[in-house]
């Protein structure tokens, strides 16, 4: 039976204009994020990953741009509806988690301030109730000592604790839709996995769907359901988390994995040629935006319709040799 | 918080010993007789036997470190000794031109705030537009312009032409007017600049991100995020400045006739009144640490992790 997705995302393009001109950061997104889903998205840096997350919030900084696609919450456009509309949005229905927590608090405000403001933000009650819930939901996120915790400032707590902190304001407003902006790639492995595991109990406590960024695939390969790899603004292949890791089918892809496992010696020149140059963003116009870096590269390549195709049942492969 | 105002307290003995004895030393160090100083003062021709005769009289002939102590002795009493010129005790004068100086600067930090504090943060907001532009001007206008020309363009068209204030001297509330738009125009340009880069900084950081992506209202996170943050870089120059007022300011009490410490202390150099010169010296310094002090706590008010920080 399907589903009903909750976002829906369709051809997403954003550019950001420079003092160089104009810069494609993302190209033909599309992918779905379903209730109690967790959907990951995997690239290197400056694959768009966080332009993709800032403008499901319609909150995109001043150079960047939507020019092309649509971004649809239930019934809501995004892109278009008004300015109060997409406030009363953020937070209490869709919600976010930066990418790092130990500059996302206002140094000078207090942990209690910065969730009671939100509470009170989006609810129609006193302070002294919002406290009462803060505390409730630091209990939950499972932070030790919770009365005590709202009267710190943030540079007093470790970035695990933050995050966890960042996680408790998120579950009190109880969204549809959490964002998660490479929520674990500035802690260390134990705070990982806590994380992640309270990821995983949001979304089968309260249904919420989930966008988890990462440029780690072990992080997506723990929580994710389904997978977009993205590389230079595109999605280069899209499928359930199985079947990607079993058949990965895009060059690069198939790099990012093999880098993960053991390597043999061709293997290595190949990872090396990926990491030492950098995506070229600004895209020959009908060349694969991988072509530079692809071992399987030649002429046909150079192709006028390089969509993402269905190689398999929700198997999407952007590549002209595949399928 | 306790704790680290009495800290900060106590590391200001040696700081105010250091100054005793530079203010102390500078004046020896400087050619000229205090002794002939005097009795040019006195109208008294300097004669020799006069001269060494009034040396001992003021305690001239002893040893340095001897004259210092004793001076410092003094010193702890408030006791500053007895001007040459006008032979009145220096601590009464000092304290009768301080307070105008006061009255002057307090005005001024009021206009200072009033002004640049929403002018600058408008223009960070809407940078670019028209009031950034204007707030462009007015800052290049108010750091370039020279105070007494400032000052002369005031008195000509608000008290000559349009007879709205008092052109000088001291007295009424309309009085204080001039001066002090005078003397707060040139803090003004600066300081709203430099509020308006604290803010620009500030509003591209992730925790404004945050705020925004939480759905606070755009007025909220200004008032409740941006501005206190914002404010830190103020407060130490802000706290310069209040010493620099503090200390007099010459340019604006000489075109306005306004009987503040700098004109106290210009006249005092002018006239080579030593005990005079050496109590202002002391007296500026003493300011300048005190309006230091002030800075820190109104920084580990504003700022947690130095409140922290001190009292570990
Ligand atoms: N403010 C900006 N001005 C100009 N270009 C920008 C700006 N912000 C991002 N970009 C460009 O947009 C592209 C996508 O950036 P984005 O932050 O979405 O990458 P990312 O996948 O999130 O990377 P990371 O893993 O480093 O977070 C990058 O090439 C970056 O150079
Ligand atoms: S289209 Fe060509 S260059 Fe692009 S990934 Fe496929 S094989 Fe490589
Ligand atoms: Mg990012």
């Amino acid at each position: 039976m399907e589903q009903q997705p909750i976002l829906t995302v369709n051809k997403l393009n954003i550019d950001v204009s420079t003092p160089h001109g104009v810069t494609q950061v993302v190209r033909d997104v599309s992918f779905k994020i379903e209730a109690g889903k967790v959907f990951g998205f995997v690239g290197e840096s400056g694959s768009g990953k966080t332009m993709t997350c800032m403008s499901l919030l319609n909150l995109l900084p001043g150079e960047a741009k939507v020019v092309k696609g649509s971004i649809k919450f239930r019934n809501k456009d995004i892109l278009n509806c008004s300015a109060k509309d997409m406030r009363k949005a953020r937070g209490s229905e869709i919600a976010m988690i930066m990418q790092n927590p130990m500059t996302a608090f206002n140094p000078v405000r207090t942990i209690g301030r910065h969730f009671i403001e939100t509470l009170k933000t989006h609810l129609p009650i006193t302070k002294q109730q919002a406290r009462t819930m803060a505390i409730a939901y630091l209990e939950k996120a499972d932070l030790p000592n919770p009365e005590n915790l709202l009267k710190q400032y943030p540079f007093q707590l470790s970035g695990g604790m933050l995050q966890r902190v960042m996680i408790a304001i998120t579950m009190s407003l109880n969204p549809s839709i959490l964002i998660a902006d490479e929520p674990t790639t500035a802690l260390d492995a134990t705070n990982q996995l806590q994380i992640l595991q309270q990821l995983n109990w949001l979304r089968k406590e309260y249904d919420t769907g989930i966008l988890l960024v990462s440029h780690d695939l072990g992080v997506i390969a723990q929580l994710a359901d389904e997978v977009a790899v993205m590389y230079g603004g595109y999605i280069v292949e899209k499928a359930p988390v199985f079947k990607l890791f079993n058949r990965p089918m895009h060059p690069y892809t198939r790099v990012l994995l093999e880098s993960r496992l053991g390597l043999t010696r061709r293997k290595i020149k190949s990872v090396q040629r990926v990491s030492v140059s950098s995506p070229n963003l600004i895209n020959k116009e009908n060349t694969c935006p991988f072509f530079e870096r692809c071992e399987d590269a030649d002429h046909t390549c150079v192709n006028d319709n390089l969509e993402l195709k269905e190689c398999e049942k929700d198997h999407l492969v952007r590549c002209v040799k595949s399928g | 918080m306790g704790w680290f105002i009495v800290k900060r307290l106590t590391s200001l003995i040696p700081i105010l010993f250091g100054i005793s004895l530079i203010t102390f030393i500078l004046l020896h160090l400087t050619p000229g007789d205090p002794a002939v100083a005097y009795l040019r003062a006195s109208h008294i021709p300097p004669a020799d036997e006069t001269v060494a005769a009034l040396r001992v009289e003021l305690g001239l002939d002893k040893p340095l470190y001897v004259q210092y102590v004793e001076w410092l002795g003094k010193v702890v009493q408030l006791d500053l000794g007895m001007s040459y010129v006008s032979k009145k005790s220096v601590w009464d004068e000092i304290m009768l031109h301080f307070f105008p100086t006061v009255q002057l600067t307090l005005a001024s930090c009021i206009l200072i705030v009033v002004v640049s504090l929403p002018i600058g943060i408008m223009s960070a907001i809407y940078k670019g537009k028209l009031i950034d532009q204007f707030s462009r001007i007015i800052a290049f206008v108010s750091v370039s312009m020279p105070a007494f020309w400032f000052g002369f363009l005031l008195i000509y068209f608000l008290s000559v032409k349009l007879d709205l204030f008092p052109v000088l001297g001291r007295g009424t509330f309309a009085h204080l007017v001039l001066p002090s738009l005078t003397l707060s125009f040139a803090y003004i340009g600066t300081y709203m600049r430099l509020l308006r880069a604290s803010v620009l900084e500030n509003l591209n950081e992730p925790f404004v991100m945050y705020a925004r992506a939480r759905g606070l209202r755009e007025r909220l996170i200004v008032s409740r995020h941006l501005l206190k943050k914002s404010l830190l870089p103020l407060v130490t120059g802000l706290g310069m400045s209040l010493g620099n007022m503090l200390s007099g300011a010459v340019i604006v009490e000489t075109v306005f006739a306004w009987p503040g410490m700098g004109q106290l202390f210009v006249t005092s150099i002018l006239t080579r009144d030593y005990p005079m010169i050496q109590g202002c010296l002391l007296f500026m310094g003493v300011i300048f640490v005190v309006c230091n002090l002030l800075v820190d706590l109104a920084y580990s008010f504003l700022d947690p992790r130095i409140r922290w920080e001190g009292e570990k």
